[in-house]
């Protein structure tokens, strides 16, 4: 945070001054250095800040200088211990002087080997315990590994005791067979991966000659992993930066982990890492590198520029904080916004995004002849308090939540559930009282709808998942059987949140279709390798007292609430992604530490003011409705064609199954007939998951069938395409809707029919060549209804209609 | 260092490198490599791409895309060109380009004509060896028992701080002998004096399996390099040469056993089909395809005629070893099975696996006729001794000897890591059992208790031939020691003899003498002057009475006469009184004189009989001390005799251990003294 602010200041002096650019800053990472026992060294970095905000790795440029040579070795940029004792290393560069803390202790006493600390980290280094590799559930090739090693003490006995003997050899450490199968001396499925005589192999070495000893319950453990430098901005190919990473641990210590941490990136064009903690500069762009070590992932933001790139960030209005935000970032990576979309384009988009629907065509004209400067805000607040507006958020939550019948749920439970939330929302109700309400409901499924959560869902560990994904936007699934290989979570955090949801107790009811959820008060869920439960402990917070309460309750109070940091970005989060077409963090139910978000001062923003607005979603889309973000063109400049994750331009996106079909049925004025509702209800207003259209499941309609944002389906696909071209939707409703008909029976012009057509289905007034072209062929048609029906099918199968843009 | 000189030193003297040849050749250079670095994926079994490289003939068929090897151009032939990262895939996959030699030397020999071997036309020549018994010894051989001669090593090949967890021990049927797998090599120790009486090199890798053949004369051994190549090997044990070599194995062999009749040998390993090899032609006879996970344990029926096979899945096979059909479908074990054993008489098979249990199978319909939960964690091993008892180990690190109905009739103290392998001493006293830190330890089959341990890492020759030597010094000085103290004992012995002999002879004398004097005495007894002068002396009393009664009578008559002096008869009578009293006093004195003339006489007699008596006194006195002493010289022999038996036995025992740890020494000395000429040959022909 406190890095970017000083990228975010030095961006702002850059537009001020033009030059060469000086040096602002000099940092030395770690800030301190500890070294105890024998084996211990940490290795240093050296980042220099320009006030162009490139940052260079000046490391091998310093001259270091320790101010009692007897109690540390240097060598390059790594310090070994010599003497107990502290001191001081001081780093100058360019006049700016940094001084280290060191302080050494037990130098002389050598570390006794330790499996976990030491072997384990070496498989996961080498890949060795991956998914792919012996990390399978089977493992491979006969031999198994716990995929990224959560089970230390069942890898222990299978390499030593599973098949005896034949994995590693005490006699001679160098015959074992899993040293000559990773080092490549005999064949090896996997190839080659470690070196004969390096630091990996040693170790292990190290660890078979002591007689492969598995390790005390004394022996420490990681509680932290620090990835250094905290951010990097690049200036050019073939730029590199070297990472270096530490390790705290439970015993007070620390280590240099570098040459045991994974390290990966999420954009190899850009910026590419070695395994040996070395990042270099690629193609223009940004880039995720993160660094695996144990349990923990962590990882830090790139940004790759073209080298000696000139940039000046034109003057662009920002309405809001999120423009800020946007353009803050924008201009950190060089990037200036598109231009602001006209009237009608915006009138579309804000109809299609709030209320899921286009506007009429009085409507259209209304706006676009309305001279108020105001009035994109004047039309954004009327929207929001449209009854249209609910029905397309209580669309959406129906998905997170999966109202949904089945056969063990009822069409009447899956009803009063819909009309539940449509209650709530249409209310205004706060978004935290509303899912508190939903986490802790008690009662019969029919007298208490919002008990219907605990009955779409009975199995505890789903159940636990579903929380987690829809409240807090993290999938922990991969928690259940293992720790999570790209996140924090480890099987613990899964099995102590899990156990939030062991006393949630079912019984029948007087009517056979309704069932009434309670608390139990008893039940417990048990930690499949260890055996034995947890107590609830929120994800990532505190272990509550949960003693003699309705552990849901307790829940509930902690998750929809300030207390959970990941509770208001999240919805934060869903909401921008309805408005964008991508979310800040993608897909919106995927945060994790190796699934950054792209612009994450925003998002704190957008939660901050969330909760500080008391969960009020209403206000956050009149946020961002009146962003100029948002209010951007999908026209791509120079600067952003690349970009699809910072918002520098709108993106164009298909209509949603329900919003097309509604669409379709508005501008044609034909009625659907769905399953619980009236003749001409909107699709939108569809309560149950179950029902369905050929239509709206050929465009992707979520099925509700599990929580995932991945439920609905936007990708187009050719069936769709076949569907809208031959199918019976379009051209049987363009005749039957009978809007060709009825204008010219009112003795309109052709040319006046294909005014209001463009009107209608595109929100905008049609061009004066797209009227020509468009009427030359009406007129010499000789069924001129036909052609003028033709003309209507052509604009409902134009990519601009389908699309929101 | 030393230890691969010496491995080299081994491989010469078995003969192993083959002579150079000018020509490049399949066989001896391009198989090696190719087994190194391509046959875990293109072998007989997983024939990545249709292609294996193992064998010649489906080398020069090709892969499922056709050709790969263009005899004369190795820019044609894709086997070079994949391998030389020429063109893609390049193989082998994810890992590094071979070394250039490598890639020069498959050049060449594509060059050369792609030759399979010197011959050049001629099919491989393995060598034949004909071990097949035609006579009927299975069973004991006729014989002294077969034991590892002098010409085997005793240095271990390789010396190492940490054993090498038991992954094979096998025991000989008929001799003291039991084979532990040791790092490359093997190394065999006497059952009874825990000696190291062999090492059997195995340069191939690491040794899986060890079996004897069923009269004990031949030792396999099978195993190899993990993912790279597996082996069997049959030693003969007298001689510790190699008899025979098989097994083109890509894997290291797991499973392996010789037949009885010494015609076959069959392997098991990670590739899931079994082989069965012919000893005399070197081929394979058949390949048994059943398994489903890897080959983890085989053994022959004792009349050879069935094969059981057990996988790491607990699947279980039988299969009649002439046909190479499967005999029976047997199934039980859930988890992997890690030994099976055959009863002497072939109707039982015993298996031992992982889900802790030991199953017996009978043969007539393959069901299972018991099964019993024998080791907490898993069963790792169990065998059928001659008698029908079995002993089995697993994790819970407990030996078990069972009677053939299952009923546990002794149980070991634990190992201290997981118990890998048990077997049976031949004789059926011991069971043996190895760890997995590398110990084996001997219990005594009579009551369970740990009576030794050897280990897979023996210490040097020379380190062992100096603790042999400083042993036999200690035992010298113990049998100096012991002998001196025998001699002692002895001469203590001699001393208390003669004293108790001495005392014994006076004791005799004494009651001799005695008995003399008193014979004397009684002779001097029996004197008739004795008796003469006693009645002499006795008849003087009566005559003195007389004669003084007469005299008294003379003179009152002479006083009454006297008185009266007027009787003559008075006068008379007196006179006549006088005169008979004189003549008795007359006849007194003459008994009187004869009295003292017969004590005269009898004088001699007398003093003679005085003088005997004194004498018995003397030795009666003598011989009374005499007897007083004779009980404490008798207890003073016992006593000395007390101490010399077990003397001497000590210094017999010492004498013979000596003697023992004398052949030992000389043993050793002349294999220490075998291999310093052959270093120094060594080094000398090195430089």
């Amino acid at each position: 945070m406190r890095f970017s602010l000083v990228i975010l200041s030095l961006l702002l002096i850059t537009a001020l001054q033009a030059g060469e650019p000086t040096i602002t800053s000099v940092a030395v990472y770690p800030a301190d250095i500890n070294l105890s026992t024998l084996r211990d060294r940490q290795s240093f970095i050296v980042q220099a800040t320009f006030s162009d905000g490139i940052t260079r790795d000046v490391t091998a440029e310093v001259k270091p200088q320790l101010k009692d040579g007897s109690l540390v070795k240097l060598d390059r940029s790594t310090l070994y211990p010599i003497k107990d004792g502290a001191t001081e290393l001081k780093i100058s560069y360019s006049g700016r002087d940094v001084v280290v803390p060191v302080v050494v202790k037990d130098a002389t006493a050598d570390r006794p080997i330790s499996f976990k600390l030491d072997v384990m980290p070496v498989f996961m280094k080498t890949g060795c315990n991956v998914g792919s590799c012996h990390g399978a559930a089977r493992g491979k090739d006969g031999f198994r590994l716990s995929l990224f090693g959560f089970d230390p003490d069942g890898d222990h006995y299978r390499l030593t005791r599973e098949l005896n003997g034949r994995r590693i050899n005490l006699a001679v450490p160098e015959a074992s067979m899993m040293l000559e199968k990773s080092t490549g001396k005999v064949p090896h499925t996997g190839g080659k991966k470690m070196e004969e005589g390096g630091e990996l192999y040693n170790e292990i070495v190290r660890w078979l000659r002591a007689g492969a000893p598995q390790d005390a319950d004394t022996v420490a453990k990681p509680i932290s992993l620090e990835l250094y430098p905290k951010g990097a901005v690049l200036d050019g190919k073939g730029e590199t930066q070297k990472l270096t990473v530490r390790a705290k641990y439970s015993d007070g210590s620390d280590r240099d982990v570098t040459h045991l941490a994974f390290f990966m990136t999420n954009n190899d064009r850009s910026a590419a890492v070695s395994q040996e903690g070395f990042v270099t500069a690629g193609e223009r762009g940004e880039a995720f590198i993160s660094a695996r070590f144990e349990t923990f992932n962590t990882g830090v933001p790139f940004i790759v520029l073209p080298k000696g790139l000139q940039f000046a960030f034109p003057n662009v209005p920002e309405n809001n904080y999120i423009d800020t935000l946007v353009f803050n970032k924008l201009k950190k990576l060089r990037m200036y916004p598109s231009g602001i979309c006209d009237d009608a384009t915006f009138l579309r988009r804000v109809f299609l995004d709030i209320i899921g629907t286009v506007p009429t065509a009085e409507e259209v004209k209304k706006f676009l002849d309305d001279t108020d400067v105001k009035k994109r805000e004047k039309l954004v607040d009327e929207l929001l308090s449209r009854k249209e507006f609910v029905e397309v958020w209580v669309m959406k939550w129906a998905e997170l939540l999966q109202i949904r019948s089945t056969q063990n749920v009822s069409y009447k439970s899956t009803l009063l559930y819909f009309n539940w939330l449509q209650d709530r929302i249409s209310n205004n109700v706060p978004m935290d009282q509303m899912v508190q309400e939903l986490l802790s409901s008690k009662g019969g499924t029919f007298s208490n709808p919002a008990t219907n959560f605990y009955q779409m869902e009975t199995d505890t560990l789903k159940m636990t998942e579903n929380v987690a994904q829809v409240f807090m936007g993290m999938r922990v699934q991969c928690a259940q059987c293992h720790n999570h290989p790209f996140d924090r979570w480890t099987m613990d955090d899964y099995y102590s949140f899990a156990s939030f949801f062991s006393q949630v107790g079912r019984k029948g009811a007087e009517d056979p279709r309704e069932l009434i959820v309670f608390n139990s008060g008893g039940g417990e869920i048990n930690h499949p390798t260890k055996g034995r439960p947890l107590p609830p402990k929120f994800l990532g917070g505190e272990l509550p007292n949960t003693a003699g309460k309705d552990r849901r309750e307790v829940l509930a109070g902690w998750l929809a609430s300030d207390k959970n940091p990941y509770f208001a970005t999240n919805l934060a989060n869903i909401v921008w992604t309805h408005f964008f077409g991508k979310g800040i963090v993608e897909p919106v139910d995927d945060v994790r530490v190796s699934n950054p978000a792209a612009n994450d001062e925003l998002l704190q923003e957008l939660g901050t003011r969330f909760r500080t607005n008391k969960y009020d979603f209403r206000k956050l889309i009149r946020d961002i409705c009146t962003s100029r973000t948002y209010q951007l063109v999908t026209q791509p400049n120079e600067s952003n064609e690349l970009d699809s994750r910072n918002f520098a331009k709108a993106s164009v996106r298909r209509l949603r199954a329900e919003v097309l079909l509604d669409v379709v049925s508005q501008v044609t004025e034909t009625k659907n007939k769905f399953q619980g509702l009236p003749l001409g209800a909107r699709a939108v207003q569809i309560a149950d998951g179950q029902a369905s259209t050929y239509f709206l499941t050929t465009f992707g309609r979520a099925t509700r069938e599990t929580v995932c944002s991945c439920e609905v389906k936007m990708e187009p696909n050719l069936s769709q395409a076949l569907h809208l071209l031959n199918g019976d939707t379009v051209s049987n409703r363009v005749q039957s809707g009978g809007v060709i008909t009825r204008a010219l029976a009112a003795k309109k012009t052709p040319a006046e029919i294909i005014e209001d057509l463009y009107l209608r289905c595109l929100s905008r007034k049609v061009s004066r060549e797209e009227l020509n072209a468009l009427c030359s062929i009406v007129n010499t048609a000789t069924d001129k209804p036909k052609a003028l029906e033709d003309v209507f099918w052509g604009i409902l199968n134009s990519r601009e209609f389908l699309f929101n843009h | 260092m030393r230890s691969t000189i010496t491995i080299m030193m081994m491989l010469t003297l078995v003969g192993l490198l083959a002579a150079d040849d000018k020509k490049i050749t399949y066989q001896e250079h391009i198989l090696p490599l190719l087994r190194e670095k391509c046959a875990s994926c293109h072998n007989p079994d997983k024939k990545q791409g249709g292609l294996n490289l193992v064998n010649f003939t489906a080398l020069m068929e090709g892969s499922g895309r056709g050709k790969i090897v263009e005899p004369g151009d190795p820019d044609q032939s894709t086997l070079y060109l994949l391998m030389a990262h020429k063109e893609q895939p390049v193989m082998p996959p994810k890992s590094p380009k071979l070394p250039d030699k490598d890639l020069e030397l498959v050049a060449n020999w594509i060059k050369g004509g792609a030759l399979e071997s010197s011959g050049s036309t001629a099919a491989p020549k393995k060598p034949k060896m004909d071990l097949s018994l035609k006579t009927a010894s299975r069973g004991k051989p006729e014989g002294p028992p077969p034991m590892p001669g002098e010409s085997l090593l005793l240095d271990p090949l390789v010396k190492t701080p940490r054993g090498n967890a038991i992954t094979a021990l096998a025991a000989s049927p008929w001799a003291p002998v039991v084979a532990v797998a040791s790092a490359k090599s093997i190394i065999l120790y006497h059952t009874d004096t825990q000696d190291v009486i062999g090492v059997l090199p195995f340069p191939e890798g690491q040794v899986n399996v060890l079996k004897f053949s069923r009269n004990g004369s031949l030792l396999l051994a099978a195993g190899g390099r993990g993912g790279q190549t597996g082996r069997t090997v049959v030693f003969d044990i007298k001689t510790g040469n190699r008899v025979t070599e098989l097994g083109e194995e890509t894997d290291a062999i797991l499973a392996a056993d010789i037949s009885p009749d010494q015609s076959q040998i069959a392997v098991g390993n990670a590739s899931k089909m079994v082989r069965i090899y012919s000893i005399k032609e070197g081929t394979v006879l058949h390949t048994l395809k059943k398994h489903t996970d890897w080959v983890t344990a085989l053994e022959y029926s004792p009349d050879g005629v069935l094969l059981a096979t057990g996988d790491r899945n607990g699947g279980l096979a039988v299969w009649e070893t002439a046909s190479g059909q499967e005999f029976i479908g047997i199934r039980g074990p859930q988890l992997a099975v890690t030994e099976v054993s055959w009863r002497p008489d072939g109707n039982l098979l015993a298996t031992s696996s992982e889900d802790t249990q030991i199953r017996l199978f009978e043969m007539e319909n393959g069901n299972q006729v018991k099964a019993w939960g024998a080791h907490g964690g898993g069963a790792l091993s169990v065998k059928y001794h001659h008698d029908g008892r079995l002993v089995s180990t697993g994790r819970d690190r407990i030996t078990k000897i069972w009677n053939g109905d299952g009923a546990v009739q002794k149980q070991t103290p634990g190992t201290p890591d997981v118990a890998l392998k048990a077997a049976w001493a031949f004789d059926g006293t011991k069971v043996l059992t190895g760890d997995w830190i590398g110990q084996v330890h001997f219990y005594a089959a009579a009551d369970g208790k740990e009576i030794g341990q050897v280990v897979s890492n023996p210490l040097g020759l020379d380190q062992r031939l100096a603790e042999a030597l400083k042993r036999l010094e200690a035992l010298k000085i113990k049998q100096t020691q012991t002998t001196t103290t025998l001699t002692s004992l002895q001469v203590t012995m001699q001393k208390a003899t003669s004293e108790f002999t001495t005392v014994q002879k006076q004791s005799t004398d004494a009651a001799a003498a005695v008995k003399h004097w008193q014979d004397m005495v009684n002779q001097a007894a029996t004197d008739p002057t004795l008796a003469a002068a006693k009645a002499a002396e006795a008849a003087v009393p009566a005559k003195e009475l007389a004669a003084v009664r007469l005299t008294e009578a003379a003179v009152k008559a002479k006083e009454a006469a006297d008185r009266l002096g007027t009787s003559a008869e008075l006068t008379t009578f007196a006179l006549q009184s006088q005169a008979l009293a004189n003549k008795h006093t007359a006849e007194l004195a003459a008994a009187k004189q004869y009295a003292a003339q017969m004590l005269a006489a009898a004088k001699p007699a007398q003093d003679k009989l005085a003088a005997a008596h004194a004498e018995l006194g003397k030795y009666q006195v003598a011989n009374n001390a005499v007897a007083q002493q004779l009980p404490a010289k008798q207890a003073a022999v016992k006593s000395a005799q007390d101490q010399l038996t077990p003397a001497q036995a000590a210094a017999q025992s010492a004498t013979a251990e000596l003697q023992l740890v004398q052949t030992q020494v000389a043993r050793m000395q002349k294999a220490s003294d075998a291999m310093k000429a052959a270093a120094t040959k060594t080094t000398a022909s090195g430089k």
